[in-house]
């Protein structure tokens, strides 16, 4: 499983990687939004960790970025933003079909790696995808 | 005057020329400054190792060569950290390797400072990394938030508050506490008379009633009946008497249960429609309310027609249309009444028989006149005078005519007495029809 981790702040990119990388999944870090936008398109990976304030743009953008991209319209994503409890934030990426949560940063670690587990598609759904 | 002036030329080069060794040689000494920004000078005591002993014996190209680098060194540390600058230390250290953030610590002017808070960061960093690595999740949250500055909602403050409320409930309780126990203490462990005593002073302490008290023998953990309320004592006087008799004691009599009320009747007593307040004598009041009553249970029976008042046209277009509901009462009661009139002592005793009054043909006659001429009464406008004559005619001067013929044979004569009981059934009768004319004339005609 391959987790892209858009987050312009890399000391927590770095954080969340080694925990994902402990728990099996395979990590890319992009540090901005066009970045990410790339990475999506170049790693394709199956779930996408999404910032909100991205610096270059937001989250929102790149949301809509991945879902209009033919090749990564499928993928999902889950927001771990600071504003990942604002009901307008939860509000907007709702819309997204491929939105499976937002997520708070002052969240554990824990939470965080279940809510993703959560949001992850079965691995039957993503072989036969592939 | 030419001499003078060459005189102090030569004299302000001379303060001016460098030393003689340097000028010949065209070298740079230590220490100069050479640039704006940067120590240049420590940058090449750092990384070339030369101190001013060893650059004054290096040569001029070499020093200039030296000084050419050393410089690049100052500018490249100079240009990686101005490019950090606004970005966040994540990215600051990503992007500047130990040698730079040497390199800016020389050189560099507080470098130093930044250097090692760069330096201090990354270790902190690392050792986040290492415990998210190892799986240790929630120290390295910990550490995270400390090293964010991210504080959880103040849940210390909410809970001493929620202490400090709990202390002062528990300081109130245990002062009630304290409070009842030194009240009701002093019961623990007394007997019946010493309860008796603290109870009322010992006024009724004494030996227990064996016929007055319960055995609890083996009702341990059973339910106990209360006393039902009418074996209870009055709560007023229980603090001069006894407790109240449990269940198991002799019961007190049940009191008699309280006589059945009257049953409602059709009229209000004592009122100008109340048909016994036109007699005075008892059995005849008694009889009157029986015959009254009969006849409502006569109109209350379903498919119940007056034959009597429906054979004649004024009659029945009376009694259709204009009586009420107690006029045809009345109605009724007289049409009863017809069948006690004309068989003197049979009708007595068939009378006695059906309403249990034994009466005397005449107070029957009374009764039956007094029916007739609220019946007649309820006639608009005619009633109101005519039912009197009505109830006189209607056989009164049949039966005294019928008296003088035949006086003594047992029959009962009728005479003019009974136009006073016409006029008070005329009098009832218009009580009935509810109207104030009615109400009005029949306490005239009273």
């Amino acid at each position: 499983m391959k987790i892209l981790i858009i987050e312009d702040n890399l000391e927590l990119s770095w954080v969340l990687a080694d925990c994902l990388k402990r728990e099996g999944f395979k990590t890319q870090i992009a540090s901005s939004g066009a970045a990410g936008v790339k990475a999506a398109l170049s790693y394709l990976p199956d779930l996408v960790l999404l910032d909100y304030n991205l610096g270059d743009m937001t989250g929102h953008d790149v949301a809509v970025a991945i879902q209009n991209m033919r090749k990564t319209t499928h993928i999902p994503f889950v927001v771990l933003s600071a504003l990942g409890a604002d009901p307008m934030l939860v509000r907007g990426f709702s819309k997204f079909p491929n939105c499976r949560g937002t997520m708070c940063k002052t969240l554990s670690t824990r939470e965080v790696l279940k809510t993703i587990h959560k949001a992850l598609p079965a691995p039957a759904k993503v072989r036969e995808e592939q | 005057m030419l001499l003078g002036r060459y005189l102090c030329l030569l004299a302000l080069a001379a303060l001016l020329a460098p030393p003689a060794a340097f000028c010949a040689e065209g070298k740079t000494a230590w220490g100069t400054r050479v640039s704006e920004n940067y120590d240049v000078w420590a940058w090449l005591s750092e990384y070339t190792g030369e101190d001013q002993e060893s650059w004054a014996d290096l040569g001029r190209d070499q020093q200039e060569a030296a000084l050419t680098k050393a410089k690049a060194g100052c500018e490249r540390a100079g240009s990686k950290l101005a490019a950090t600058r606004n970005q966040s230390d994540g990215l600051a250290i990503l992007s500047l390797t130990e040698s730079d953030l040497g390199q800016i610590g020389v050189c560099v002017k507080n470098g130093d400072a930044i250097a090692a808070s760069l330096e201090a960061k990354k270790a902190r960093l690392a050792s986040i990394r290492a415990k998210a690595s190892k799986g240790n999740y929630s120290d390295a949250d910990m550490l995270w938030m400390r090293e964010n500055g991210i504080t959880l909602p103040q849940e210390s403050s909410a809970a001493e508050e929620k202490a400090a409320r709990q202390a002062d409930l528990a300081k109130s309780r245990k002062k009630k506490y304290d409070a009842a126990q030194k009240k009701y203490g002093k019961l623990k462990g007394q007997d019946a008379q010493g309860l008796g005593q603290l109870y009322d002073g010992g006024k009724n302490s004494g030996a227990a009633d064996p016929t007055a008290s319960a055995d609890l023998s083996g009702a341990g953990g059973k339910r106990l009946a209360m006393p039902k309320p009418e074996a209870r004592m009055p709560t007023k006087s229980l603090t001069a008497s006894a407790p109240p008799v449990m269940a198991g004691a002799a019961a007190a009599p049940k009191p008699a249960a309280a006589p059945k009320p009257a049953p409602a009747t059709s009229y209000i007593p004592d009122s100008p429609a109340d048909p016994t307040r036109y007699f005075e004598d008892p059995k005849v009041k008694t009889a009157v309310a029986k015959v009254w009553a009969k006849a409502e249970e006569k109109m209350a029976q379903p498919g119940y027609t007056s034959s009597t008042y429906n054979s004649n046209p004024i009659a029945r277009a009376v009694y259709n249309n204009l009586a009420s509901t107690r006029v045809k009462t009345a109605m009724a009661a007289n049409e009863m009444m017809m069948n006690y009139r004309y068989n003197g002592e049979a009708d007595v005793a068939a009378f006695q028989r059906d309403f249990g009054v034994k009466l005397t043909q005449s107070q029957i006659a009374d009764i039956d006149h007094f029916y007739s001429g609220a019946s007649y009464s309820a006639i608009p406008v005619v009633g109101a005078v005519g039912g009197v004559f009505f109830s006189a005619a209607y056989d009164g001067g049949y039966d005294i005519g019928k008296g003088l013929v035949k006086n003594g044979n047992g029959r009962v004569k009728y005479n003019v007495r009974q136009v006073g009981v016409d006029v008070q059934g005329c009098a009832f009768g218009m009580a009935l029809t509810g109207t104030d004319i009615g109400e009005r004339a029949a306490k005239m005609l009273e």
